[in-house]
């Protein structure tokens, strides 16, 4: 799953050094501050939101795909595992209506429930500390 | 700080420096370039758009290497950001992430202080600077002054021997901007300021005589050192002072003189066809000849006043008085500019007949608009692309000024309805400039 997503996380963040500013490289130079300070004041705070981008992106694929490979069919080969994704394929091979739609409900609650606690609030974290204005 | 010239803190020895053009080939920005910074001196680089004064200031920090010559700070060779140096900058460049405190101690990262010393120097360069309880805040909260102010304490809490100023006023209104080149005076003129000398880039030509006590202007493609002005006026300096006034008129005639010799040289390269020009809206063009045309000018006005009555900065006077001279509108001479005939008649005409006017000026003076109707004319559709006339211009310009010139060439062509221009399909296409 991680060998899968690196690569959301990895192109965003090269996309945020490539567009940090030059006035801040120039002042990092000519301030003469270099090595870990030159990590922890300037380029990592600088690529920190493209990062969170990223990290957005790559864990809704995650999460994705983790539900999906939970059941899986090739030919007469069923694989299944326990979980969410394997509850709702299940319910659904068998017909179940109401309990698909329980399955999606909380499918859907835990998606908003991340996306509330963890993920918005860091996007906004990270927005407001590298905003101007 | 009108002081006798003291051993030199910064030499430059027929410095040089080219950017590679995307061919390959060298573009000079900045040619032999020598020039002396003497303790206790502000010294001014005034210079339009173009001229190099910031690749200058940069090689002066070690931040860009120049391509031959030689810098020497304090008699040493210069290679990279040495101690001693600090940059203010025109955009601020403050950290967003960082505290106003934490920003100004980033300055002093390289110095290795202990952390009590470091805080120290800091809050005193806050409070010398004028930020006194903003030390917590962060710079989106801050006005634009106040943030050049932290720009400034960054700066000179390292306690700089050099301090190199890249148009530090310019990001800023006109208010905010006085108040600020004024505390900064009175720190220097006090010797508040531990810096023992200034390298001031500017474009704004009354700031230069305001704080300057030598003033170098430079010229353009490629950058030369034009003129050395000395300002010998004592401080604090009045706007409203005659001297004060005798010295601005000065380097308007310099910068004049200097934009009508490029004008005229660049017309012989290739018959003018690689003439870089500027993208001046043809409304100002015509509001400008307009106001020119008016009392209490009628025809004639001196560059200083002209600009200070229309609140125009020296880049858009140059940039618009240049236009107007390229297609003999006006004319400019010794710091004034004074409108043609054909200056005289546009100012009078109604929409058609100005319009007329300038298809016959644009084709007459600008052989780039003519060529570009010529190819058009010549070819069946009577279509053409952009980069035909691109890879032409970038022969001779760099990419900024070819998107530049060609943009300006777009604009006046549109309104001549001389040819229209696709910006989708990025097309030129003959008109016909019967009115339709």
């Amino acid at each position: 799953m991680i060998l899968g997503t690196q690569w959301y996380i990895l192109f965003n963040v090269i996309a945020g050094a490539s567009a940090f500013p030059t006035d801040f490289r120039e002042v990092a130079a000519s301030f003469r501050i270099r090595g870990w300070r030159w990590w922890q004041q300037v380029m990592l705070p600088g690529i920190f939101p493209y990062y969170v981008t990223g990290a957005i992106t790559a864990s809704g694929g995650a999460w994705n795909a983790s539900i999906v490979s939970e059941a899986v069919s090739w030919g007469p080969t069923k694989l299944s595992g326990s979980g969410l994704g394997a509850y709702i394929a299940r319910m659904t091979g068998a017909g179940d209506y109401p309990r698909i739609a329980l399955g999606v409900a909380v499918m859907s609650v835990f998606v908003i429930t991340m996306n509330r606690l963890l993920w918005r609030p860091l996007y906004a974290f990270a927005q407001r500390r590298t905003r101007l204005d | 700080m009108a002081g006798k010239p003291n051993s030199p803190v910064i030499e430059m020895r027929k410095v040089c420096k080219a950017f590679a053009k995307p061919s390959g080939e060298p573009l000079p920005v900045l040619a032999d370039i020598d020039l002396t910074l003497h303790e206790g001196e502000i010294l001014g680089l005034l210079g339009r758009s173009g001229s190099g004064k910031s690749t200058l200031l940069r090689i002066g920090g070690g931040l860009i290497k120049p391509t031959s010559g030689d810098v020497l700070y304090r008699g040493e060779p210069l290679s990279e950001p040495a101690e001693g140096i600090a940059v203010v900058f025109q955009s601020f460049a403050l950290f967003p992430w960082l505290t106003v405190l934490e920003n100004v101690e980033a300055g002093l990262d390289a110095l290795g202080l202990a952390h009590d010393e470091a805080n120290l120097r800091a809050t005193s360069a806050i409070d010398l600077i004028g930020l006194d309880g903003f030390q917590s805040a962060y710079p989106r909260e801050l006005s634009g002054g106040m943030r050049q102010r932290v720009g400034f304490a960054r700066a000179i809490v390292i306690q700089p021997v050099l301090l190199l100023m890249d148009e530090p006023f310019s990001a800023l209104d006109v208010l905010t901007a006085e108040t600020l080149r004024t505390d900064f005076l009175d720190l220097w003129i006090e010797r508040q300021l531990p810096t023992k000398s200034v390298l001031l880039v500017t474009h704004n030509i009354e700031e230069a005589v305001m704080m300057c006590d030598r003033i170098l202007v430079l010229s353009a493609n490629p950058g030369r050192i034009a003129a050395e002005i000395p300002v010998r006026l004592p401080h604090p300096r009045s706007r409203l002072d005659a001297e004060f006034h005798n010295i601005v008129d000065e380097f308007y005639s310099i910068l004049t003189s200097r934009t009508t010799e490029s004008v005229g040289a660049q017309s012989q390269i290739r018959g003018g066809l690689v003439q870089p020009l500027s993208p001046v809206p043809t409304n100002r063009l015509a509001g400008f000849i307009e106001a020119l045309a008016a009392p209490p000018y009628e025809g004639h006005a001196e560059l200083a006043r002209i600009a200070g009555a229309l609140g125009l900065d020296i880049r858009d006077l140059f940039s618009i008085a240049e236009a107007l001279h390229i297609l003999e509108f006006a004319e400019l001479k010794e710091g004034a500019i004074k409108l043609t005939a054909a200056g005289r008649v546009f100012a009078q005409s109604g929409i058609e007949e100005r319009k007329r006017l300038f298809r016959e000026h644009l084709i007459g003076f600008v052989p780039l608009a003519a060529h570009i109707r010529h190819v058009l004319d010549d070819r069946e559709g009577h279509t053409a692309p952009r980069v035909r006339f691109e890879s032409e211009l970038e022969d001779h310009l760099n990419p900024s000024d070819t998107e530049k010139t060609l943009r300006a060439v777009i604009g006046w062509g549109r309104y001549a309805e001389l040819f229209a221009y696709d910006d989708e399909t990025k097309t030129f296409t003959a008109r016909d400039g019967s009115g339709g």
